[in-house]
């Protein structure tokens, strides 16, 4: 259940690294602000949950090309100064969040109730639709990029100069990557709020889980992100179980050993990198 | 004669300024030890965001075998900074030839690894950290006022300082600043690029641990929570602030500039961070080489350095 919103944050992140060269940090605190926003639509403002959902991805995606065009089109000078950029607006989101919702953690009601039973094994009804909804994401996602848009959004990862040399405007595919990137985490935020709380403090941590995502099944691979975030989903709540606290730990152990044996992750190969090779 | 001023300057320094001040004066030196080993490995354009896991290797390293084991406080020092520099070669050397990115995410993933790992372990005090250590001692002489650590954080700072102004000026500085402008150009003039980045690594995570023994020794307890992500950003702030192409200079700057001026502003907890965060933005706009960055200009532009 976790594995599916760690996919979607992961594969925002993934992709507007891969596109971009973007290191963003700020990916936990939009899926943070898409939790609250989805607490906002559906609790303050009395509407119904997929309303809430579309409202949260929209207002994300929003708010992650407003991010490009105030901040980080004038810090695109190398990519620490990127990474301090979303380091800093990072920081601006969640202590100004903090400030105007306070520490108090926000509960949305249950939206899909029910236990689904399947030979023994009981499922609460909730947990299923994230998972539902997270998988039509990603493969909407996957036929998303098989379009036209799609393909030259590819074309600028793979090279942006020989990308706007064919006729494509290398300016819009970023506003559309920040869109979508920023849109994804906003839907996980969304889907989680009703299951846990949206607290200020949950940005964090997922942004770990991302990071460790998309170590773990390649960098720039949407198809590793979704095989690793199963993965880690699984080891982390199994771990739970025997070590506690320490399950991140075996999560590092796991992946040392697939960085060992596989150097680019599960699936991936290496991406170009940003800073000096 | 400038050099022996600014000594002259330093050791007269715990007479000229009030205890508070001092105590930033001191906090100042151990950010400047960590901002320095940034600034080291950014020479060779890698970017590291764990420093202050290594931090927190060499103050738990103190801090464990002075309470636990009943050492003496300066084998400890040399034993936080092995240990440390064992485990970044270890990490350095599995992940330093995948690339900058590869070595960028590891170094953060590690950093909290490392960070997780020690608060959440019983045996290392959980997230309450270890209290009431022994203060330092060279006989019957027991390291106990403001001035006195001082002087131990300016003897530990001018053996780094120095050490790493020797190695800038040597054969493996200019490998450094090689990488540093061209990692293709440095592999065509033979230089072993890997190796020159993970010597890098290593020496700065050997000072970082130097620097946690120290502030360990003068707080006299550890906690998990300050040695965490965030402080591992607030590093690579003071070299961005002081100046990143500026080496030695630029942590110095950065640090002192960073630790005093939110100090007299007095803002609230909850504001200042999204105060430095603005700052930040602001730097990487107007200022991109930093405070020297804008000083150098200037005098570069004034009419006295024309005329000559």
């Amino acid at each position: 259940m976790i594995g599916g919103v760690y996919a979607l944050v992961a594969s925002g992140f993934t992709l507007i690294l891969g596109v971009m060269k973007i290191f963003n940090f700020a990916q936990g605190q939009f899926y943070m602000l898409g939790a609250f926003v989805a607490y906002g639509v559906a609790v303050s403002l009395g509407l119904p949950y997929v309303v809430a959902l579309i409202i949260s991805i929209l207002s994300m995606g929003l708010l992650g090309v407003l991010v490009y065009i105030g901040i980080i089109k004038w810090t695109y000078s190398g990519f620490f100064q990127t990474v301090m950029a979303t380091f800093a607006f990072s920081t601006i989101a969640k202590q100004g969040s903090l400030l105007t919702f306070g520490y108090r953690e926000k509960v949305l009601p249950a939206v899909v109730r029910g236990i689904i039973e399947v030979s023994n094994v009981t499922v609460p009804g909730g947990k299923l639709f994230i998972i539902f909804v997270a998988i039509l994401v990603m493969v909407s996602l996957h036929y998303f990029l098989k379009l036209k848009v799609g393909t030259s959004m590819r074309a600028v990862a793979e090279s942006m100069d020989v990308a706007s040399l064919q006729g494509i405007n290398p300016t819009r595919i970023f506003y559309l990557t920040m869109g979508i990137g920023c849109g994804l985490s906003g839907i996980a935020g969304g889907l989680i709020a009703p299951v846990f709380c949206a607290s200020v403090l949950m940005g964090e941590r997922i942004f770990i889980m991302a990071l460790l995502v998309v170590a773990i099944g390649g960098m720039g691979s949407m198809t590793g992100a979704l095989l690793a975030s199963c993965v880690i989903g699984v080891v982390e709540s199994f771990a739970y179980q025997f070590v506690g606290e320490l399950n991140l730990v075996a999560i590092f152990i796991l992946l040392a050993v697939i960085i060992y044996f596989r150097p680019g992750g599960l699936m991936g190969k290496p991406l170009p990198i940003p800073t000096a090779e | 004669m400038a050099l022996g001023l600014v000594v002259l300057f330093l050791i007269l320094l715990p007479w000229i300024v009030d205890k508070y001040s001092l105590q930033l004066i001191i906090y100042t030196m151990t950010y400047i030890m960590l901002a320095l080993g940034f600034s080291l490995c950014w020479k060779g354009r890698l970017i590291r965001v764990d420093l202050a896991a290594y931090w927190a290797i060499g103050a738990y390293a103190t801090g464990m075998l002075m309470t636990k084991a009943g050492w003496s406080y300066w084998p400890t020092i040399l034993v936080g900074g092995l240990l440390a520099a064992i485990i970044a070669w270890g990490v350095g050397s599995l992940t330093i030839p995948r690339g900058g990115l590869v070595f960028f995410t590891f170094s953060m993933l590690v950093g909290l690894l490392i960070q997780q790992t020690l608060a959440a372990s019983k045996s290392f005090g959980g997230w309450a950290g270890i209290e009431s250590m022994p203060p330092p001692a060279i006989g019957s002489f027991v390291f106990k006022g403001k001035t006195e650590y001082y002087f131990l954080g300016l003897f530990l700072l001018g053996v780094n300082f120095v050490t790493y102004y020797l190695l800038y000026n040597s054969k493996i500085g200019r490998g450094w600043t090689a990488i540093g402008s061209g990692v293709g150009f440095a592999k065509s003039l033979g230089i072993n690029v890997v190796r020159y980045r993970l010597s890098a690594v290593v020496l700065s995570s050997f000072f970082c641990a130097v620097s946690g023994s120290y502030l360990a020794s003068y707080q006299m307890y550890i906690i998990p929570d300050s040695f965490g992500f965030h402080q591992s950003m607030m590093i690579q702030m003071f070299s961005l602030v002081g100046g990143l192409n500026n080496f030695l200079a630029g942590p110095v700057v950065g640090a002192a500039v960073m630790t005093f001026i939110p100090e007299y502003l007095k803002v609230t907890a909850e504001i200042e961070p999204i105060l430095t965060a603005v700052v930040i933005i602001l730097v990487i706009i107007f200022m991109p080489l930093g405070i020297l960055g804008v000083v150098g200009k200037v005098w570069r532009s004034s009419l006295f350095v024309r005329n000559r």
